[in-house]
């Protein structure tokens, strides 16, 4: 409280912002003791999104099983028909990648799981071996990109199968023209390094969504315990106030996701330095913090902005449901994503952030990038603080009954 | 029994009386439910225009090395109306960068060793992890096997094996599987809700010093609790049930991939809804156990977070494992087989014994829970020291 009274009384000789940046001090450092002596609370919101990461993670793992050490994917397809009697095709044409699945009804089964399906007819092994043609219809799920990945395997799969009975029916000589040389770039050192990058980048992306929550509730919680009614009473203008509230729950955020954090830090230090330029390894860890708190800020600000406006539990379960799915897309879309996105989008909060700390730590980007895309996250989060300010002068805020 | 029963409604009235009179829990609990369903409706809108999509969809194929001596090749390779080759200095970069879909990296001289028959090494580059980039290596490796047959003399078109590839369009049985898939997931996060409402409930009595005097009468602790949470249940519930209904209608839009009969409609509701709320007991009886454990509305809200991992973990299992099974022993798992249960009601494939495994186990955890959250709020430790 003095230092509050300090920095009113003594303008003049450290001008408005020293000022400003006091009053918010003394009004954030009370509601950061609070939270960090919250112990129990703290511990629950760090072990929080620990767990469901390590859940997740587990349960991606689990469903992976032999395929996550694996550099090819196996397919399962549905087979509809004598399954028995074309088992040698299916298999031979799959190239070793695909697990056959008795089905009675292929389309059916392709719509509760399977990649694709085929219908064959019966004793196809057989009629092959005889020198027959036959048709095989295929079942793909055309917007799954696994599923027609699986279908071209069988139809390059079935030219390789032919290729000794073709050759021998043109009466020419056989030669392998092309000898190839496959390389899985996920397993070279760049692949490795880009996976690591998309990989903090989407941790730290859903790590900062954790915030929301704790933020809003936090202060939903001191506004309905009245703690608020009297800060308002300050002589200190409502923007400092959510300022202040806001620098509080960040750092109390902040600390809450250390858990999640440390190990993401270590994970990208290891990956910068052994699999990538000094530049990158030297960049790393401040890469990493920079954003993690400029994407906290942000999603704090949401918080705040959620714990504000909401007028029940329920109403901060709903935006901080949004606020998780939200995060979830972008860390979907834009961290682990199948395409590249231009550097420019660092120009939009949030999602430029996470975009340019995966192209930084993936090594292919301008740092000057994750500079913008911390700027204009940070930006917003401040703009978003201000207009949360602006709702505290609200008298239907101070004086509604909950 | 009666008594213990008088007690429970005695309370559940207190506590909905409560919870009813805020109108700002009513609309956020619906526009949850709206909020999933806007998701899942344009979800099933979207994957018609993805399909075709989909079908014109083709692949970027970074191409390196010596292209002039490769001209023919590539020109026999473009012939995959799929492929779209782009010279780039290092193809396996631009893969790695998933700027290209896969890389192709040509020797010196190609076309004339070719045309002596001489084989020569080609150097591909793909994500495998990455289906689409699987996707475009298989198809240049198909056309590569094309090429190099034609080039021997070989006609590649005259296979034993024809395939008449066919892309699976949605009817309305198809539509009712996916759409059960994603509602017993969707089913299973909405129960976030509850538990935060309910733990909100407990934690805001005792802010409000409102459990203290309910703790004097003469009433068992488990009445008490499972009073709180069944008199939080209608409205906590209606999270669930307004977004487990507004999901089935969303088959109701004609331009949804998932668009079902009237008939199927009514009877996906009349199975649906009384499974969704068997889950949300469950729900709303982990929120108690939070409620219980906090010392205040942040602090039972954060626990309620912690303690609803369960329902988390079931939806993801049935987003990412939608052909698994509803056995009788996944249905007897707390929280996964009740969500399990709301999954096959609206698929309209539950059995007798899938229901009565999954409603019994829901009966044991939610007794179970009860009491928990009714010792916890019944320990005077607790009681008596200042909540915040």
């Amino acid at each position: 409280m003095s230092t509050l009274e300090d920095a009113e009384v003594a303008p003049d000789e450290s001008g408005e912002t020293t000022s400003s940046t006091a009053v918010v001090r003394a009004l954030a450092l009370p509601d950061l003791l609070d939270g960090l002596r919250a112990r129990r609370q703290l511990v629950v919101r760090a072990l929080t999104p620990l767990l469901m990461f390590v859940v997740v993670f587990g349960i991606s793992v689990a469903r992976a099983g032999d395929d996550a050490l694996d550099t090819q994917p196996t397919w399962v397809i549905a087979v509809e028909g004598d399954l028995d009697g074309a088992r040698q095709t299916l298999r031979a044409i799959g190239g070793g990648r695909v697990e056959l699945e008795a089905s009675d009804d292929a389309s059916l089964s392709v719509a509760d799981g399977a990649v694709a399906g085929v219908r064959v007819p019966d004793g196809l092994d057989e009629r092959i071996a005889q020198g027959e043609v036959v048709v095989i219809d295929v079942l793909e799920v055309t917007p799954n990109a696994d599923s027609r990945a699986a279908v071209s395997q069988l139809q390059a799969g079935a030219l390789v199968v032919d290729r000794d009975v073709l050759i021998a029916e043109a009466g020419v000589e056989d030669a392998s023209l092309f000898s190839i040389v496959q390389t899985n770039v996920e397993l070279t050192r760049g692949g490795v390094r880009s996976l690591g990058a998309e990989l903090v980048a989407a941790v730290i992306c859903l790590q900062a969504s954790m915030l929301v929550s704790g933020a809003a509730n936090r202060f939903a919680g001191r506004r309905a315990g009245g703690l608020l009614a009297g800060q308002l009473l300050l002589p200190v203008d409502r923007r400092q106030l959510a300022l202040g509230k806001g620098m509080a729950e960040l750092g109390v955020g902040v600390v809450a996701s250390l858990p999640v954090l440390l190990p993401l830090l270590l994970l990208a230090e290891f990956v910068a330095v052994t699999r990538s330029t000094v530049l990158v390894a030297v960049l790393a860890i401040p890469a990493v913090v920079v954003t993690a708190i400029a994407l906290d800020a942000f999603t704090t600000a949401i918080g705040l902005f959620v714990g504000v406006v909401a007028r029940g539990p329920e109403q901060v379960t709903l935006a901080t449901g949004a606020a998780v799915v939200l995060s979830a897309m972008v860390a979907t879309f834009v961290a682990l994503g199948q395409v590249a996105k231009p550097s420019v989008i660092a120009l939009v909060p949030f999602i430029g952030a996470v975009n340019a700390l995966r192209e930084t730590l993936g090594g292919g980007g301008n740092p000057l990038w994750l500079v913008v895309g911390v700027a204009s996250t940070v930006g917003a989060a401040v703009l978003l603080v201000r207009r949360a300010g602006r709702s505290f002068d609200a008298e239907r805020f101070v004086g509604r009954a909950r | 029994m009666r008594g213990r029963t008088d007690e429970v409604l005695l309370v559940a009235g207190l506590a909905r009386r409560e919870v009813s009179r805020r109108p700002g829990a009513w609309v956020s609990t619906l526009l949850t439910g709206a909020l999933f369903a806007g998701l899942l409706l344009l979800v099933g809108v979207a994957s018609g225009a993805l399909q075709g999509l989909a079908e014109d969809r083709e692949y970027l194929i970074a191409i390196g090395g010596d292209l002039d001596g490769g001209r023919q090749l590539l020109a026999d390779l473009d012939a995959s109306d799929r492929l779209r080759f782009v010279e780039r200095a290092d193809p396996q970069a631009e893969v790695t960068a998933k700027k290209a879909a896969a890389g192709l990296v040509l020797p010196p001289g190609v076309d004339a060793e070719i045309a002596a028959r001489r084989s020569v090494e080609l150097e591909l580059s793909s994500r495998s992890a990455q289906a689409s980039s699987t996707e475009a290596l298989t198809l240049l490796q198909d056309q590569l096997q094309r090429v190099e047959l034609a080039t021997l003399g070989a006609d590649p078109e005259a296979g034993r094996l024809q395939f008449e590839v066919t892309s699976v369009l949605r009817d309305e049985r198809i539509g009712r599987v996916q759409i059960s898939r994603q509602i017993g997931a969707v089913a299973a996060l909405l129960c976030l809700g509850v538990v935060s409402a309910v733990a909100g409930v407990f934690g805001a009595s005792r802010e409000h010093r409102a459990l203290e005097p309910l703790l004097a009468l003469p009433l068992a602790r488990r009445s008490l609790s499972a009073g709180v949470a069944a008199g939080v249940a209608p409205v906590a519930g209606l999270q669930v049930m307004a977004g487990v209904t507004l999901l089935i209608l969303a088959a109701a839009v004609p331009a949804s991939s998932f668009a079902q009969p009237f008939s199927t409609i009514v009877a996906m509701l009349i199975a649906g809804i009384p499974a969704a709320m068997v889950l949300t007991a469950v729900a709303c009886a982990v929120g108690s156990v939070a409620g219980s454990l906090g010392t205040g509305t942040d602090d039972a809200v954060s626990l309620g977070d912690l303690l609803a991992l369960p329902f988390v973990i079931a939806g993801i299992l049935l987003f990412t494992q939608q052909d698994v099974a509803a056995t009788l022993w996944a249905c007897a798992v707390p929280i996964y087989g009740q969500a399990l249960l709301v999954r096959e009601a609206v698929a309209g494939t539950a059995s007798v014994a899938e229901v009565i495994v999954a409603v019994s186990s829901a009966v044991a955890t939610v007794l179970v829970l009860v009491e928990i959250a009714g010792r916890l709020i019944g320990d005077e430790r607790r009681l008596l020291r200042a909540t915040r």
